[in-house]
């Protein structure tokens, strides 16, 4: 019953353990276009966003992509939620890194 | 906090909900707060249907979730909130109240934002939920990233105790005694607070202090002298000013007063 939402928190290099499965990215928007966005994330890496057109939902500096990883670089977007204009991105990176420690993982995340 | 009593009788639902005092026993542990994460909570576990909630073998009293909101259900009598953190989804609800105005609390609740919910875990069948306290906008994303950590840094404390060599002041020396698991989110499990359960909430010197008192004599009749209770106390490691501080405490919340002069004390009961 709680299986079926997982959607783990990832930076750039954890999204080619999770093809074809939907994760959290939290990231800040460089560029967007009509049916795409370029984001930068926690890690450094960026990812391109892909949305049905004009239907981005972004209208922050930081956002949290949730949506299907298509390929190791790119995500289609199934909910953004705006964070607003400041983000530690550091922080961020660190927390993903805890969380995706196979002891905690387990335990706390999934 | 002192009572968190209260919460319990005024969110009676018909969906199992509390029994109203009467035959459970609440522990301290009842009235701490929890963080948790989706997956956590759908860990818990109950060894029958009026027991405590645990997780790891620990009760649980309230909860604390951060999540997303995915839909809001407002109903006549209660409003239903399916709430997603990336580990799992559980369901969030809290009742109406007729004699407030229950727009003004809980209406600038969005869909797709982020939430922090407060409250205690009820199941009803085969479904769980949050009995919902408080629920509110997470108006800083650092928070959410607070809570994940705050997650992970309470499960491993209680799992493993409190880190040591933390640098703490002057806590340290009072709690050089006491079990290395207690934390802020436990009532403290130490073997003596069963003495005097009334007293389990205090801090552990002010709770040295009043066992200290109880133990003598002759507290029945002229009160103990200020000096006894320091030498009973841990000598060179209680320092002076927390002592006094810890009196001071004391009689302001009535725990004791004075007697025939004000360097005696007896216990009030």
């Amino acid at each position: 019953m709680s299986e079926d939402n997982i959607s783990p928190r990832v930076n750039s290099s954890l999204m080619p353990k999770f093809v074809g499965q939907h994760v959290r990215l939290a990231c800040k928007v460089l560029s967007t276009t009509d049916t795409t966005a370029k984001v930068l994330c926690s890690d450094g890496g960026e990812v391109v966003v892909k949305f049905t057109g004009g239907d981005s939902g972004i209208s922050a500096t930081y956002v949290e992509i949730i949506g299907k990883v298509v390929d190791p670089s790119t995500i289609q977007k199934a909910c953004c939620i705006n964070l607003g204009p400041e983000l530690d991105m550091q922080l961020v990176d660190k927390t993903i890194q805890l969380i995706h420690e196979p002891k905690y993982f387990k335990n706390i995340f999934s | 906090m002192s009572q968190g009593g209260g919460f319990y009788a005024t969110q009676s639902s018909p969906f199992g909900g509390s029994p109203g005092g009467g035959s459970i026993e609440r522990t301290e542990l009842s009235h701490s707060i929890r963080p948790l994460t989706a997956a956590q909570f759908w860990k818990a576990t109950q060894s029958h249907t009026d027991a405590e909630w645990q997780v790891d073998g620990i009760e649980i009293g309230q909860v604390t979730i951060v999540g997303q909101v995915v839909t809001i259900n407002r109903q006549a009598t209660n409003c239903q909130y399916s709430i997603e953190d990336g580990t799992a989804s559980i369901e969030a609800r809290h009742w109406m109240e007729t004699n407030s105005d229950d727009n003004a609390k809980w209406g600038h609740i969005e869909e797709n934002t982020y939430v922090r919910v407060t409250g205690n875990l009820k199941a009803f069948s085969n479904r769980r939920y949050i009995n919902a306290i408080s629920i509110r906008p997470i108006d800083d994303p650092h928070e959410l990233y607070f809570h994940l950590l705050e997650c992970i840094y309470v499960t491993m404390m209680l799992k493993h105790g409190s880190p040591t060599g933390l640098g703490d002041n002057a806590q340290a020396g009072q709690n050089a005694n006491m079990n290395s698991s207690v934390s802020a989110y436990t009532a403290q499990p130490s073997g003596r607070s069963d003495a005097n359960p009334e007293y389990a909430r205090l801090p552990p010197l002010q709770r040295q202090i009043i066992e200290i008192i109880l133990q003598r004599p002759e507290r029945h009749d002229e009160g103990v002298h200020i000096t006894t209770i320091v030498k009973a106390l841990d000598g060179p490691k209680a320092e002076a000013n927390n002592i006094s501080d810890a009196i001071d405490h004391l009689m302001d919340a009535g725990h004791i007063f004075t007697t025939s002069d004000d360097q005696h004390y007896q216990v009030s009961q």
